[in-house]
């Protein structure tokens, strides 16, 4: 599902290189639940940014479904993101002018409304719908970035943080729809610090320094 | 994608409303310039026009020496020779009268005796407002000293070499020559002379249309009357037609200077707020961007709302400009008031130009909207 190849990264600060990715590999398997680790600066960010289309890297090559994203052109790129990756940040990133129901319908392909229904009954959200992310719990924020991750049904989704701003109970509770998500099918990629997912987890990555740690 | 433009502009409604603003100040002043500039034009010719006659067309063989001391050509032309500017299209000559003058003495002082006929207008030119007065016959003008030395006054009964004349108006002091004239019709004052079908000037009007500064315009109304009347020469007044056409000229300077200066502080004034957006939505376009938004959408929000910045500008600036002229317009030009009015064909201009003017000034900034790698922005988390 994701290949990476001798993929490299680097960022120039204060007139330093720093290698965010250092010719690093990376083979997951479609219905993995990966979970990756590591401490800051270690890379994990700018490895998920890569694996979402979001991010050149320097050198080598990044497949995702089979498809050598970085060889696609930016509004194919754009199209591929939408239809087959979700992302999950720790700062929600909701718009803050929409609605739940409207900011899930942002990246909606096609008329999704049946879809986004039943997404927002299984997130507990349907009674939140009309509501503006300011009104809403910390925990209600990552669930309808969830729910606006799930709305095209992405082959992957890949998680920065997700329960970075959460109390225990709204973690554990976003990483069951994320494990919920896995047993679906789906691809999970999530970065954390917290040790929630380790019990969905397929593998658990370390990262230091650009590189995996092994 | 409408909702998010709509939503947007709903959350940051100062950014939005100041690009509105904006757009309604640039907008208003070119709509209050443009609905009072026809006034604006009039009310000017109606006033240099008042200046009086800028050129004099008399005989050819007039010795300029006489001419200059006493005021007038001593000699004659057929009064018919004024005729034959009506065959003549496009001329640049205006408000033709046939004139003669003498000096004569009456009741023992020296006054100068003036006929004058109706004006004429060589064709293909609107119907215009007479400059002269028209004098009815059996009816006289009179000069202010005349008036004041004989103690005449309107109605008063006048006998002029055995003519009798009603004083139809005695004129107000006019610092010239005009004082001391006698004014009558010109067939009346002919007859009194013994001058019948004579004339010795044609006074008339040059619009100085083609005064640019590069063009001699007594060389063109020399050329003109060539073709027209070569028995005759003509003098210009160029004081007269100086003035008169600084004065034209003056206000359209005055807003070819002031109206480029709008529309750059405009433009920068909405490029800045644009630019302000773009900073403020830094991590939104990077959220877009991840959730399958290309570079073209993003720029298609961006200058969606720059477009109805400027479609808004432009029918409240529209509706504000209009206002302006029709409240202040007839107070600045009292005369051709009646000109002001709205011109709904701006309306239509104002549609066009000030939304293609907010898109242009929000261009760079959509353009650095989408190229801000989106990675950076979501990485900064």
């Amino acid at each position: 599902m994701i290949d990476l190849q001798n993929v490299g990264k680097i960022y120039h600060a204060n007139g330093k290189k720093v290698a965010a990715l250092d010719d690093l590999s990376l083979h997951i398997e479609k219905g993995e639940f990966v979970v990756v680790r590591g401490p800051s600066g270690s890379g994990k960010t700018t490895l998920l940014l890569t694996i979402g289309a979001m991010l050149k890297p320097d050198s080598g090559e990044v497949a995702v479904a089979g498809e050598n994203i970085y060889s696609l052109k930016g509004g194919e790129r754009a199209k591929f993101r939408a239809a087959n990756i979700g992302f999950v940040f720790q700062m929600f990133h909701l718009l803050p002018y929409l609605t739940v129901w409207e900011n899930i319908m942002v990246p909606a392909l096609k008329n999704q409304k049946s879809e986004a229904h039943e997404i927002l009954e299984d997130l507990g959200l349907a009674e939140r719908a009309h509501h503006k992310p300011f009104a809403l719990s910390a925990g209600e924020r990552q669930r309808t970035a969830v729910a606006r991750a799930l709305i095209n049904h992405p082959k992957v989704i890949l998680a920065d943080e997700p329960t970075g701003n959460l109390d225990p109970e709204n973690a554990a509770d976003v990483i069951d729809h994320l494990a919920a998500f896995h047993a679906n099918g789906g691809t999970v990629v999530v970065v954390t610090h917290g040790e929630q997912a380790d019990h969905y987890a397929t593998r658990v990555i370390r990262m230091r320094e650009g590189k995996i740690d092994a | 994608m409408a909702l998010l433009v709509i939503k947007e502009i709903f959350h940051r409604k100062i950014n939005f409303l100041l690009g509105v603003l904006a757009i309604i100040t640039a907008v208003a002043l070119f709509i209050a310039f443009f609905t009072s500039s026809e006034a604006s034009k009039r009310e000017t010719i109606r006033l240099t026009r008042d200046m009086g006659f800028n050129l004099r067309i008399i005989p050819k063989s007039t010795d300029m020496n006489d001419f200059w001391v006493t005021g007038f050509s001593k000699t004659t032309m057929p009064e018919k020779y004024v005729l034959r500017f009506k065959k003549f299209k496009n001329f640049s000559y205006a408000h033709l009268v046939a004139t003669l003058h003498k000096q004569v003495t009456w009741r023992n002082k020296k006054i100068i005796l003036t006929g004058i006929s109706s004006e004429i207008e060589p064709p293909g030119k609107k119907k215009k407002t007479p400059m002269i007065f028209s004098i009815q016959p059996g009816t006289a003008y009179l000069g202010y000293e005349v008036a004041k030395a004989f103690h005449l006054k309107k109605d008063d009964s006048i006998d002029l070499f055995g003519k009798k004349f009603q004083v139809a108006k005695t004129l107000s002091e006019s610092g010239s020559d005009d004082d001391i004239r006698v004014f009558a019709p010109l067939a009346e004052v002919q007859d009194i002379l013994h001058e019948k079908g004579r004339i010795n000037e044609i006074k008339a009007l040059e619009c100085l249309c083609l005064m640019n500064g590069q063009t001699d315009p007594l060389k063109i109304v020399r050329q003109q009357l060539t073709q027209v009347l070569p028995e005759a020469k003509v003098i210009l007044n160029q004081t007269i037609a100086v003035a008169r056409e600084r004065q034209r000229k003056m206000f359209e300077n005055y807003f070819a200077l002031l109206l480029p200066f709008v529309v750059l502080v405009c433009a920068a004034w909405v490029g800045t707020l644009a630019m302000m957006n773009v900073r403020e939505r830094k991590q939104e376009i990077g959220i877009l961007r991840a959730l399958g938004y290309s570079a073209e959408k993003i720029t298609v929000l961006f200058l969606s709302k720059a477009l109805l910045i400027g479609i808004l500008g432009a029918v409240f600036g529209f509706i504000i400009g209009t206002a302006l002229s029709l409240k202040f317009g007839p107070e600045v030009f009292k005369v051709t008031a009646k000109l002001i009015k709205p011109n709904y064909s701006l309306l239509i201009w104002s549609l066009i130009a000030a939304p293609l003017f907010t898109a242009l000034a929000s261009f760079i900034p959509a353009m650095i909207a989408v190229s801000t790698d989106p990675a950076l922005t979501l990485r900064e988390d």
